[in-house]
């Protein structure tokens, strides 16, 4: 039973993701030493005082080998220990923690805009194929997915928020604070741009499976029962065809992180994305590293997630 | 040679928007290439009185803040739109398409090296171009750097799996049987075949490579702000939108014109593609 | 019971129509097994779904002909409209056990599905009917398997769910198609028992569709061969296989080895069968007939009735035992 358990898909999968984080984690710790420079002056800008370059010698282990180096900087990682900002002189994760809630909320409420409009316009592409309906969806589809995030921004600002006053262009406000829940508003017109491309895509990927799905032998079969038309769409050719969209998660986070990065600078975001670009700017090498950290982890934690969910909708999935 | 060209124009000629696609990119590679005679002002040149202009007969498209004709500046916008996307795609095939076929020919290393190109993929392709960046600094070799390794990956992954399957294949035993050498195996039946599915994927990573480039601009990151790039206009016009809203329209319009035509090109291409590497291709890039 | 007349099905995407099937009729009598014998691509398929009302319809139709059930019409009734005009006593099985079963679905579910459509008074106990069909399917440890994927499955058992899913619709009519071409030797006997053994202990009709002699020898009551969309001969089995009479089944029987003239070649038909776009007046047998005469190039061949019911489409009947 024990044994079952832990050859288990389930297991084999978590087993295989905390391998990829882990070496992810050599290239995250790697980035620091790739630096140009002294990783000191890196991790302590070049206003560093003596005291400071001697701690950190100690702290960085630079005396020691180079895995010695890695596990001591895993250890401190693994205490939620990711350095202190260069900018803030505060602990790189409570920058983190600041811009979490925005990122977070941003990356959410676009998902929602992607699931509820990418995947009912797919299906009713797909179930009028060749129809103008579906030459029109796909062909926004198409050219939606070729626009980029902030120029749509940018444009939505300018109607929404510039001409007609209806939604602010930028900044967000904590809906803990004043304001409440109504501060969602914020992020109104930065997820809908995000979600311009990313919904282009799963509506694309829905349409191509659900005609890829149309075609099974084993919808024949359905119809050959005599089932009602829309319950085969349902039952049969959509939640086969969903299981392609479910799997495709994992892409459109990963496109989802990389233009959040854009799109929060656009509409200044307090997020971790637009954190990121001002770190690059501010040459603040901790924050930057621990960003790329915190995403790589939460990243490879959905798509964990995803995979699961995945393997316990479609029985044969298998680990490769 | 003809007929071989002929065999790759079919697609178009069922898909009305590809071929129109097709005919943009042919546009944009006229206007690279004559620029100077597409327009007689320097891209580079101010004129302060005449700045923020709205299209007129003498600026077709307006001027910008500095009051550089912003016609011009797409025309040569395009040069840099061509060489991200040449110098990205170059870089992804030359070293995606070793490193995913030699991997296939010695499966032992090769397994590691694929391993640790799915480990690269573990990182959401900005960040990992962000970071990239970070390591080499700016300017336009390096974006075109960045962008190439996270391309890289997705090349390799392809190759591999479509050279995997190649390998496997009844033709190949049979080479490999007669005590063909590895490099023949390569060369005639590996490479060979590779040629369509890379092509179609190289159409799609010229399209994400403008849109990854814009955005690398946008931010401050990609070519230094005095090289007239449309992701460049944007971010320096970004302040004017209220005033000058036309600013942001053209070059942000030749972006999505010029992805969206890689993409319509792409799409045709894959219709003449084997269904087995159609496959591949949605799985590897994830792009329907 | 099932009537087929005069079924023409084409392919109604150009300008005109290009028939894949010409002119096919037959009859169909309760518990009798109906062998329909044909090369691939000779209309063998389409014809079944035709019946089934399964074609695609805005590619592939019935342009002219009837199918009828019980002299009620329902040629161009797709299934769920049968179910609700009380004709659906056609059920169909198909040649790929491993692609014909929804994936992400138990069987049981499966089996259920079509319970509940067919049997709208008896909606009890849907679990329990479903596992007595897979009894009455020689599946073992039925109340376990109906908790099984498809993919848990061999091809052989895949295949027989899919004949309890047939069966659960309650059919009159049973056609098969191709039902055990992708499956081994040993396991294609089973199936074929079954079948049998089924025919016979629910008096249901069966369209036996296949390329195979040797399986329709073994099975059917009645045989029809099938040529480029037309039927061309029909007997019964033991007469067909006795006294083929139209060049074409002679040739199919000439292909096969027989172990008693070991040292004698196969003879192969010389030349292919046209595709459907070369088709043209005339018997479209003729291009690869060593017996075709000038009449036999025009018009069309009608019926030559040779015993009672054995009648072929030939103006040159053989008349040599072969």
């Amino acid at each position: 039973m024990l044994y079952n358990f832990l050859t288990s898909y389930t297991m084999r999968r978590i087993g295989s993701a905390i391998i990829t984080m882990m070496s992810a984690s050599v290239i995250i710790f790697a980035f620091i030493h790739l630096i140009p420079g002294d990783p000191i002056y890196v991790m302590l800008g070049d206003g560093a005082t003596p005291d400071q370059v001697k701690d950190m010698q100690i702290r960085l282990g630079l005396d020691k080998p180079v895995y010695i180096q890695y596990l001591l900087w895993l250890y401190q990682v693994l205490q939620g220990d990711l350095g202190t900002s260069l900018f803030f002189q505060i602990p790189v994760l409570s920058v983190i923690a600041d811009g979490a809630e925005t990122s977070l909320l941003l990356a959410s409420i676009t998902m929602v805009w992607v699931l509820l409009i990418g995947i009912p316009i797919g299906m009713l592409a797909a179930t009028r194929q060749g129809t103008l309906t579906d030459q029109a969806a796909s062909g926004l589809a198409m050219f939606f997915a070729s626009v980029p995030t902030f120029w749509v921004g940018l444009y939505l600002i300018l109607f929404f928020a510039a001409w007609l006053g209806w939604l602010p262009s930028s900044g967000y406000p904590s809906i803990f604070g004043d304001g409440g829940l109504a501060n969602l508003r914020y992020l109104l017109l930065p997820s809908l741009a995000l979600a311009a491309p990313n919904a282009a895509l799963i509506l694309r990927l829905t349409r191509a499976s659900m005609l890829d799905v149309s075609r099974q032998d084993y919808v024949r079969t359905a119809r050959a029962k005599g089932i009602r038309p829309w319950q085969v769409t349902v039952k049969h050719i959509f939640r086969n065809a969903l299981l392609a969209v479910v799997a495709a998660f994992g892409f459109t986070l990963a496109a989802l992180i990389s233009e959040a990065v854009v799109t929060e600078t656009v509409f200044a975001l307090p997020g971790v994305g637009r954190l990121v670009v001002q770190s690059i700017l501010r040459r603040d090498y901790p924050v930057i590293q621990g960003v790329i950290l915190v995403t790589v982890i939460l990243y490879l934690g959905i798509n964990l997630l995803v995979d699961l969910i995945n393997r316990y909708l479609d029985p044969r999935v298998e680990l490769e | 040679m003809m007929e071989t060209l002929a065999s790759w124009l079919e697609p178009f000629q069922k898909r009305r928007l590809s071929l129109f696609g097709l005919c943009v990119l042919i546009l944009v590679i006229l206007s690279a290439a004559f620029a100077p005679f597409l327009s007689s002002f320097d891209p580079l040149a101010m004129d302060p009185i005449n700045r923020l202009l709205s299209p007129t007969a003498t600026h077709w498209f307006g001027t910008d803040h500095f009051g550089r004709d912003t016609f011009t500046r797409i025309v040569y916008g395009s040069r840099m739109a061509l060489l991200i996307g040449t110098g990205v795609v170059g870089f992804a095939l030359l070293t995606g398409v070793p490193i995913g076929v030699l991997s296939v020919l010695f499966p032992r290393v090769g397994n590691l090296m694929m391993r640790a190109v799915d480990l690269l993929m573990a990182f959401p392709a900005m960040l990992m171009a962000l970071g990239l960046i970070v390591i080499l600094g700016q300017g336009v070799t390096n974006a075109i750097l960045a962008l190439g390794v996270v391309y890289l990956t997705r090349t390799a992954r392809l190759t591999y799996s479509v050279s995997l399957r190649l390998k496997a294949e009844t033709f190949v035993e049979a080479g490999r049987s007669m005590g063909a050498r590895t490099w023949w195996i390569a060369s005639r039946h590996i490479v060979p075949n590779l040629v369509s599915p890379l092509l179609v994927q190289a159409s799609f990573v010229f399209a994400f490579a403008q849109l990854g480039a814009a955005s690398l601009d946008f931010l401050g990151l990609g070519a230094p702000p005095d090289i007239p790039s449309w992701g460049n206009m944007l971010a320096e016009s970004r302040i004017y939108i209220t005033r000058a809203p036309w600013l942001l329209f053209f070059p942000g319009m030749m972006i999505v014109l010029t992805a969206f035509s890689l993409n319509l090109v792409g799409d045709a291409l894959r219709d003449r593609l084997d269904p087995r590497y159609r496959d591949e291709q949605l799985s590897k890039t994830g792009k329907p | 019971m099932l009537s087929v007349q005069d079924l023409t099905v084409s392919v109604i995407t150009g300008k005109t129509p290009l028939d894949i099937t010409r002119n096919v009729s037959f009859e169909l009598n309760k518990g009798e097994i109906l062998g329909v014998v044909g090369e691939s691509g000779c209309g063998k398929s389409m014809t079944a779904l035709a019946i089934m009302g399964l074609l695609p319809k805005t590619t592939i139709a019935v342009r002219s002909g009837r199918v009828l059930l019980d002299d009620q019409e329902i040629t161009h009734l797709e299934p769920h409209q049968r179910v609700d005009a009380g004709l659906s006593g056609i059920s169909m099985i198909f040649q790929e056990p491993m692609t014909s079963l929804n994936p992400v679905m138990q069987i049981g579910d499966q089996i259920i599905e079509a319970l509940l459509v067919h049997d709208r008074g008896n909606m009890r106990a849907p679990a329990a009917r479903a596992k007595k069909l897979l009894d009455l399917v020689h599946i073992p440890d039925a109340a376990m398997q109906l908790k099984a994927y498809p993919h848990e499955l061999s091809g052989g058992m895949r295949q027989r769910v899919m004949i309890a899913i047939a069966l659960a619709c309650n059919p009159q009519v049973l056609i098969a198609d191709e039902p055990t071409t992708a499956l081994d030797v040993t396991i294609q006997a089973e199936i074929l028992s079954l079948l049998k053994e089924l025919c016979e202990e629910l008096s249901m009709a069966v369209l036996f569709i296949t390329h195979n002699l040797g399986v329709v020898a073994q099975l059917a009551d009645r045989v029809s061969v099938m040529y480029a969309g037309q039927i061309v001969e029909t007997a019964s089995v033991e007469v067909l296989f006795e006294h083929p009479v139209h060049p074409y089944t002679h040739g199919l029987f000439s292909c096969l080895p027989d172990p008693t003239k070991r040292s004698e070649p196969l003879q192969p038909i010389p030349g292919q069968a046209p595709l459907i776009t070369e088709i043209t007046d005339g018997c479209a047998f003729a291009p690869r007939c060593k017996f075709k005469t000038s009449a036999c190039l025009s018009g069309s061949i009608d019926w030559t009735g040779i015993s009672n019911g054995h009648k072929t489409r030939c103006h040159h009947p053989l008349k040599e035992q072969k």
